[in-house]
């Protein structure tokens, strides 16, 4: 069995909605430590993703009056929880992105349920034995 | 106008260019840094190594694989007193997440200018003054 999304990936997803103002974005990334905030619609569908250096196009404007639905990237790439590690670790290289919004396979299909970041992979890849990175797991009896 | 020097972080840490990429995991794990910048023996910086450029040694044997196989090569410059709105541009016309700020002489690393400190720095907000800076009352 191939090694899946579901093991490394993280559950829930920071959000904001499309109203919310860049200033509050930066905190909440701030404050969390990370480099995305998904932007969601007011059905809780993704509507897009901000990311750190997407918040860069906001600078020199008001950042209290401009909101996530300005700069937000529309086209989220998004995988589910039992996709093969490998294959979502070669979309994020090909996209050159470091994030991957996870979505359930069974519907809803446009709520974010996680997130695998290009960060959670390298603490993997620090912390774990070189079997444990190979693509297929020794069959354990 | 604010410049780079106010908003970058000084200090980088670095590694060698014959550094394994599972050591430069456990740097960035340790460190909680998202990259490494790579030197050669007499401490000129070569490139810098990120997150996504060890995602491309995801599979293979992460101590065969050094630093200098997936660096990416050190291109752009910026001086500390260059205006933020330089480096900003930079940062999204070469779409990366890290912009090394190098000392004039001898080409060695001074500083560092990540996409997350310029947030940072939008937010209002400097290390550790977050709690102070948001009104948690409703």
């Amino acid at each position: 069995m191939p090694k899946l999304v579901r093991e490394l990936m993280r559950r829930g997803a920071l959000t904001c909605t499309l109203d919310t103002s860049i200033k509050e974005v930066a905190q909440i990334m701030v404050v969390n430590r990370t480099r995305y905030v998904v932007v969601t619609d007011e059905h809780n569908a993704i509507a897009g993703i901000i990311s750190a250096r997407s918040i860069l196009k906001a600078w020199g404007r008001d950042l209290d009056k401009t909101k996530a639905k300005d700069i937000l990237l529309p086209h989220t790439v998004t995988t589910t929880p039992d996709t093969p590690l490998a294959d979502a670790i070669k979309e994020m290289k090909r996209r050159r992105i470091q994030h991957l919004v996870i979505v359930s396979a069974r519907p809803p299909h446009k709520q974010a349920v996680g997130i695998l970041s290009a960060s959670d992979l390298v603490v993997h890849m620090a912390r774990s034995k070189p079997k444990d990175l190979t693509t297929k797991r020794e069959e354990k009896r | 106008m604010t410049r780079v020097r106010e908003v970058m972080h000084r200090g980088v840490i670095t590694c060698h260019l014959q550094t394994p990429i599972k050591e430069v995991a456990q740097i960035m794990d340790a460190n909680r840094i998202r990259s490494v910048v790579v030197t050669d023996d007499e401490g000129a910086v070569c490139g810098i190594v990120s997150l996504i450029s060890i995602l491309k040694a995801w599979g293979k044997d992460l101590t065969k694989i050094t630093a200098e196989d997936i660096l990416q090569p050190y291109t752009v410059t910026i001086s500390p007193e260059s205006p933020i709105e330089e480096a900003i541009k930079l940062l999204q016309k070469k779409r990366i997440e890290h912009l090394v700020i190098v000392s004039p002489e001898g080409r060695r690393a001074v500083g560092i200018l990540t996409t997350f400190d310029v947030v940072q720095h939008m937010a209002g907000m400097q290390a550790g003054t977050y709690r102070s800076s948001i009104d948690w009352k409703d």
